[in-house]
């Protein structure tokens, strides 16, 4: 279709405090997954769940594609309860896993056996795409199979406040621990959309731990009950996610390019829709009355959050107010509640409806998922024929907001990234009382592109970019990151990496609405909990279940007429 | 040890940067020996030879000049290839004393266009490498110091690609030692105050 409405600007959109507001949509990893199992209708199984009393032992979960069977392999542990912790220093978890390539013989399995449970300190192999590990919830662990055990459902207001049983604290791929690399299997149409084999691992964990909690309730009592199905679905997988995932957004700008290229343009697609169709209209009206139950379920301590959820209440009653009186029957009607949403609404309520407005109109901007990966195995090339002209115009185009910044303020650059020689984790500390500059990983382009237009200034316009670079090598990474902007206007964080006042839970939040979670929950200003797949279907209900209508609860989730 | 180019490619350029390149040059160099180890050079020893050749070299002086000389004793095939890359290739070339040649290779290959008919021939006492856009070749021996090369481009009328890709790389235990030695300059040493603020945890 033509569209009649641009692409929102970078210099709106790759903003960190909008970046930090952004929620799952139509696009993210997950609903693309789903839509795919669905679509090709994928078959399930689970051939070996061999756990004891204790709540140890090994299970096996198939997902078979019409090409090709991808098993999760499940080891369970009994974990005493004082060495159950999510940060990555931990040594040691309730459950690990890995998503094997094809189905793993029983010398697979033992192989894996002496390695998953190692996680970091182990090795698997090219046939293994993923590795995993997840803790309890120990409060709602205990009061679920307690309850199951008695005959009883579980207390559902526990269940809607926690929303998990296990959280994952990490999972790996892309050739992580000796798994296989990303190149090595992004030929396979199922794998080709970013982080898929990631999702799916997540998809089969969760699967495994409602059985598993089902499980030890049914060995701690004959009068036990399964949970009830559509209780059932109230659980996600938590994930406690740290530092360590912030640098992605920045170390890999193409990728991020096509994520928000991707959901820019389906944004301006839906802006372009010159009337709504009924169905369309109703639908949206449905997710904003969802919209608000999911808000009502989103629970968080951090004054940061708890603020953003206020705003963010206020603005449902703004935009429900907005909904009364406007029948959405005019022309261009998404572009015009878009429009009035800048003005009216908090930036975490405008990110909101940008999501909402896609909801009706998967026809027309789920296919944009094709596009959201990227070929990032070679490094850009440089073209170092160009001029020196050419190479401080282009500084100023793409970098405008790092040369208005006075980077010899302390507050400016108070802060440094670097890896630490105890965890190799990235890290964030404080430049001018920690002995770490030396250190610094080059994760703030908006300084270094300022300190290359400042070196520009000593050469002659006529100049080439190869012959700067051979005198100042310093600057090559930053000359790499001209050239991807280019033809990725959204591949850079357009603010400070390194101010005092920068929040890494933005970094972290935008990557996470792009792979579908919710529930937000920052624990500092450097490590988020979040909620996957809650409300998804199971495996075993995905052909008769709607892929995508899950994603905002059901209307009456938090009344409790649910279950 | 068994490691996936990915993991190979990480460990290269922390050695590289570790060892005090630029991280521009870092991403070129580990980049070049992926691709080589792809290809099935000991890209590990090569990249080790590299670093160690370059230890006490002033800052500059293995980058290629304009005649494509070095400014000291000997060039740095990663500066070499990159400089190459950043004019869009090169026609006939010779080049001064070069360490560790074959990583020129990949960089090379880069400003070749996928299906390109063109070909480098790179040639040096007792060995060279020949490169098409979707392969690189080997011939003979690597040397052991910086020889002069030579760099022949040629049109060969097609790119067939016959070369045997590997998917994993297996790394000699002194090989993976010496990479870790570099690799280890890039970690900040742990910190109490680090260790509580850095990375931010807690649990409940």
């Amino acid at each position: 279709m033509a569209r009649v409405v641009e692409r929102r600007n970078p210099d709106v959109v790759m903003r960190l405090e909008r970046m930090g507001s952004f929620h799952q949509c139509r696009l993210s990893f997950m609903r693309t997954l789903l839509r795919r199992m669905k679509n090709e209708a994928w078959s399930f199984e689970r051939p070996r769940f061999d756990i004891d009393a204790d709540g140890v032992g090994t299970a096996l979960y198939t997902a078979t594609t019409p090409e090709r069977t991808y098993t999760l392999v499940a080891f369970a542990h009994d974990l005493p309860d004082d060495l159950r912790s999510d940060r990555v220093i931990a040594t040691a978890w309730d459950t690990t896993f890995t998503l094997h390539d094809g189905v793993p013989t029983d010398d697979d399995v033992e192989r894996l056996r002496a390695n998953v449970p190692l996680q970091e300190a182990g090795r698997v192999s090219g046939s293994e795409l993923t590795l995993s590990r997840a803790n309890r919830s120990q409060r709602l662990w205990n009061s679920v199979v307690e309850s199951l055990a008695a005959g009883q459902q579980p207390d559902r207001e526990l269940i809607e406040s926690v929303g998990y049983l296990m959280r994952t604290t990490a999972v790996y791929g892309s050739g992580k621990f000796g798994a296989a690399d990303r190149e090595s299997i992004a030929d396979r149409p199922e794998l080709l959309a970013p982080f898929q084999a990631e999702m799916l691992t997540v998809f089969l964990i969760r699967a495994f731990v409602l059985d598993l909690v089902e499980h030890m309730a049914s060995v701690s009592s004959p009068n036990a009950v399964p949970l009830d199905p559509a209780l059932r679905r109230r659980f996600g997988i938590g994930n406690s996610t740290g530092l360590g995932m912030a640098p992605f957004l920045i170390t890999h700008p193409k990728l991020i390019n096509n994520w928000i290229v991707a959901r820019e343009e389906a944004l301006a697609r839906v802006r372009s829709v010159e009337h709504a169709a009924d169905d369309d209209v109703a639908m949206f009206r449905s997710i904003v009355r969802r919209a608000r139950t999911l808000v009502n379920l989103w629970n968080s301590d951090h004054d940061i959050q708890v603020a953003k959820l206020a705003a963010l209440r206020t603005d449902l009653d703004v935009l429900d107010a907005y909904l009364a009186v406007e029948a959405l029957d005019g022309r261009y009607p998404w572009d015009a509640l878009v429009t009035w949403t800048s003005e009216a609404l908090s930036i975490e309520g405008q990110e909101l409806v940008v999501s909402m407005v896609l909801e009706p109109y998967g026809s027309l901007v789920d296919e944009l998922t094709d596009s959201m990966h990227a070929d990032e195995s070679a490094p850009a090339l440089i073209d170092g024929t160009c001029s020196i002209t050419e190479v401080r115009r282009s500084i100023a185009a793409s970098y405008d907001w790092a040369l208005d910044v006075d980077w010899s303020a302390e507050a400016a650059n108070a802060r440094a990234w670097y890896v630490s020689e105890e965890k190799l984790e990235p890290r964030l500390g404080e430049r001018y009382h920690e002995p770490i500059a030396d250190y610094e990983q080059p994760l703030q382009p908006g300084r270094d592109a300022a300190r290359m237009y400042n070196d520009l200034h000593e050469w002659e316009g006529h100049q080439t970019l190869g012959a700067f670079l051979r005198e100042h090598p310093e600057h090559r990474h930053t000359a790499r990151r001209l050239a991807v902007l280019q033809d990725a206007p959204y591949a850079e964080v357009r603010d400070n990496t390194i101010d005092a006042e920068m929040l890494p839970i933005d970094l972290l939040r935008a990557k996470l609405s792009f792979f579908g979670a919710t529930h937000f929950d920052p624990r500092s200003d450097r490590w988020v909990r979040i909620n996957m797949f809650r409300g998804a279907p199971f495996p075993h209900e995905l052909a008769h279940a709607d892929p995508d209508a899950w994603t905002y609860p059901p209307d009456e989730a938090a009344t409790g007429s649910l279950v | 040890m068994n490691l996936s180019l990915g993991e190979f490619r990480a460990l290269v350029a922390k050695a590289v940067r570790g060892a005090g390149c630029s991280w521009g040059m870092t991403e070129e160099a580990a980049y070049s020996a992926r691709r080589l180890a792809e290809f099935g050079f000991p890209a590990g020893e090569m990249v080790v030879r590299l670093l160690q050749s370059m230890e006490g070299a002033a800052p500059g002086s293995l980058m290629p000049r304009a005649s494509w000389k070095s400014a000291g004793d000997s060039l740095c095939s990663i500066c070499v290839g990159t400089a190459i890359a950043d004019q869009a290739g090169c026609s006939d070339l010779s080049l001064g004393p070069t360490h560790e040649p074959a990583l020129l290779a990949p960089l090379l290959m880069r400003t070749l266009p996928q299906g390109s008919a063109s070909q480098y021939s790179l040639r040096w006492d007792g060995g060279g490498c020949d490169v098409s856009a979707s392969s690189i070749t080997h011939i003979g021996d690597q040397p052991a110091k910086a020889v002069p090369v030579s760099i022949h481009r040629r049109v060969t009328g097609d790119d067939s690609d016959v070369a045997i890709r590997h998917t994993r790389v297996e790394i000699d235990p002194a090989v993976m030692r010496a990479l870790e030695g570099f690799a280890h300059n890039v970690y900040a040493p742990a910190t109490d105050e680090s260790r509580a603020a850095g990375a931010g945890g807690a649990d409940d």
